[in-house]
């Protein structure tokens, strides 16, 4: 029974680490029925700039002002960077054929991994990710867990409650409902659609950046390409969930995370393998996802 | 008091002169309609007035403050207000949640206070929901503000473009074919829900419409637009009369048997 509450515990924070991913896609294919390919590449921008930020300014300061101070800068780096990719690299396409924003999507993808495969400091090796948050070992009826797994989670819930309160009772929220309906009309409402949009990519890259570092934190190896298997099966999870959805991204993010590490306990090889048998099944069995509407109906 | 006006206001498609010289002076609390057959302009005037096309001729202003070149969003903010020809709710949420969307944003409560759902957020959540509420009343639509949009019978939907439209409370409505796939009945009702807004609100009105009954009874004034080119101006009396009119909407032939 114990074995199988620290696969839990395992599998919750690998599954917050996807839904805060999943979430992504979910906003920005919900509100311009869009899949930005180059979503998960954000985490790993997210990952390189706290691991540089500590490389600069570690050791200055306590750490208890210094890793949050690191956090928020990286948030915020990544929203920026969010913005410009929405602003040159989508927005002009905005209108034209899903095929367009999609290729984009690939361009920008291999354009962030190997402009930063070629600055200096980074390269294709990977890099030790610092320890930025408190590891403490804590014994629960005999089995482990590291303080670092219980800060990630909770940290990655909170941002979770925050964006389900956001889209749900904020007049943003409402904003961006709206605008997911139909921008002519929202536009003429009096919603500055080109705003909601470019916010709305700009936290699921904020949402991204922080979830490199959570990421960093519990598996300590980042490299520039890390974003493909995490990014395929966070964007599993936002299918699994109901693309579009946002507690659907919450709930697809669990499922997957959890399912992979308990396959992983008795089967290591085939996982991977298996998020795409449970992709394939639910798609076969509820194409919209478990949480989807009826409206999802779309060609890509 | 409020005033839109238009001079000359034209738009080019490629070789297409869609509009071209519409001008029109509208006074608070007057209702205009735009006449036209299919294809001659109106709702691509509409679509001039409300900042969706970019005029390529003319001057386009709303309390001399100029419009032209606005986009949407900011000329809705100027007080300008439309329905759709084809239904344009927001068909998966709430009849209230439609309405609010519409309604102004003031900052009754900062971001973060919606995000704790603090007391004083709850408490103009509440005024929110009795004012979008009460305008529900007011079209005796109370009964449906949890329905989804898209759930509604037709001539509902169509009700309900015109209370969102009002629940930005705009200087300026524009009404595109309001009475559109009705029957007698229904467009009686969307006459007495027009003849409510102008009693109960300080708001002018531009209409489209087919139906001629309803346009003679209830505009003001009349412009009949024809290939994009205003070709009458007048009250509903005049416009009646005038061969020009008939002709455009009979042919020639039916002008001179008419005479």
């Amino acid at each position: 029974m114990g074995h199988v509450f620290q696969l839990l515990i395992y599998g919750l924070q690998l599954g917050s680490l996807y839904a805060l991913l999943a979430m992504g896609y979910t906003l920005v294919f919900g509100i311009i029925r869009m899949i930005n390919l180059a979503h998960a590449d954000l985490m790993m921008l997210g990952a390189f700039a706290a691991y540089f930020l500590f490389q600069w300014f570690g050791g200055t300061g306590s750490m208890a002002i210094l890793v949050p101070l690191i956090m928020i800068a990286t948030l915020l780096f990544g929203a920026g960077v969010g913005f410009v990719i929405e602003r040159f690299a989508y927005k002009p396409l905005r209108g034209r054929t899903t095929v367009a924003s999609l290729v984009a999507a690939i361009g920008v993808q291999l354009f962030i991994e190997n402009l930063m495969r070629c600055l200096p400091g980074v390269g294709a090796l990977p890099k030790n990710f610092p320890t930025l948050l408190p590891k403490v070992n804590i014994n629960i009826g005999g089995y482990q867990i590291s303080s670092v797994q219980i800060i990630v989670i909770a940290i990655a819930a909170l941002l979770l409650l925050f964006m389900q309160r956001l889209c749900y009772h904020t007049g943003f929220g409402k904003q961006m409902q709206a605008v997911s309906v139909d921008k002519d009309a929202s536009s003429l409402m009096g919603i500055n659609v080109n705003r909601v949009i470019s916010i709305t990519f700009s936290l699921g890259a904020a949402l991204a950046a922080i979830c490199g570092i959570l990421y960093g934190s519990l598996y300590p190896t980042i490299y520039v390409y890390m974003a493909g298997t995490i990014g395929n099966k966070a964007f599993i999870s936002a299918v699994i969930g109901g693309i579009g959805s946002i507690k659907g991204a919450m709930l697809g993010g669990l499922i997957i995370g959890i399912m992979e590490v308990f396959l992983q306990s008795f089967a290591a090889s085939i996982s991977y393998g298996l998020c795409f048998v449970i992709l394939i099944l639910v798609l076969l069995y509820k194409p919209t996802g478990l949480l989807g509407g009826k409206a999802a109906r779309e060609k890509v | 008091m409020s005033k839109l006006e238009a001079k000359h206001l034209g738009i080019r498609f490629g070789g297409l002169q869609a509009v071209k010289d519409f001008n029109l002076t509208m006074e608070s609390g007057e209702l205009v309609a735009i006449i036209g057959p299919n294809g001659a302009g109106k709702t691509t005037t509409f679509n001039m007035l409300t900042g969706m096309y970019l005029p390529t001729e003319g001057e386009l202003a709303l309390d001399d403050i100029s419009m032209v070149g606005k986009m949407p969003y900011e000329i809705n903010e100027m007080g300008l207000s439309r329905t759709f020809q084809n239904i344009r709710l927001f068909s998966s949420l709430s009849v209230m949640e439609n309405i609010r969307i519409a309604m102004k944003r003031e900052a009754k409560y900062s971001f973060f206070e919606a995000l704790f759902r603090t007391k004083k957020y709850k408490l103009a959540e509440k005024q929110i929901n009795e004012e979008a509420m009460e305008l529900l009343k007011l079209f005796e639509m109370e009964d449906v503000a949890g329905l989804q949009a898209k759930n509604l019978p037709y001539g509902e939907q169509r009700k309900l473009e015109i209370i969102r439209a009002l629940a930005g409370k705009p200087k300026i409505l524009l009404l595109d074919e309001p009475a559109a796939g009705m029957n007698p009945t229904e467009i009686e009702e969307v006459m007495g829900i027009i003849a409510k807004v102008r009693k109960m609100y300080d708001v002018s009105i531009l209409l489209i419409e087919h139906h001629m009954s309803m346009v003679m009874k209830i505009a003001d004034r009349i412009f009949v637009l024809d290939f994009g080119e205003t070709i009458a101006e007048g009250t509903p009396e005049e416009i009646q009369g005038n061969p020009k009119v008939i002709e455009a909407y009979l042919g020639k032939g039916g002008a001179d048997e008419d005479e």
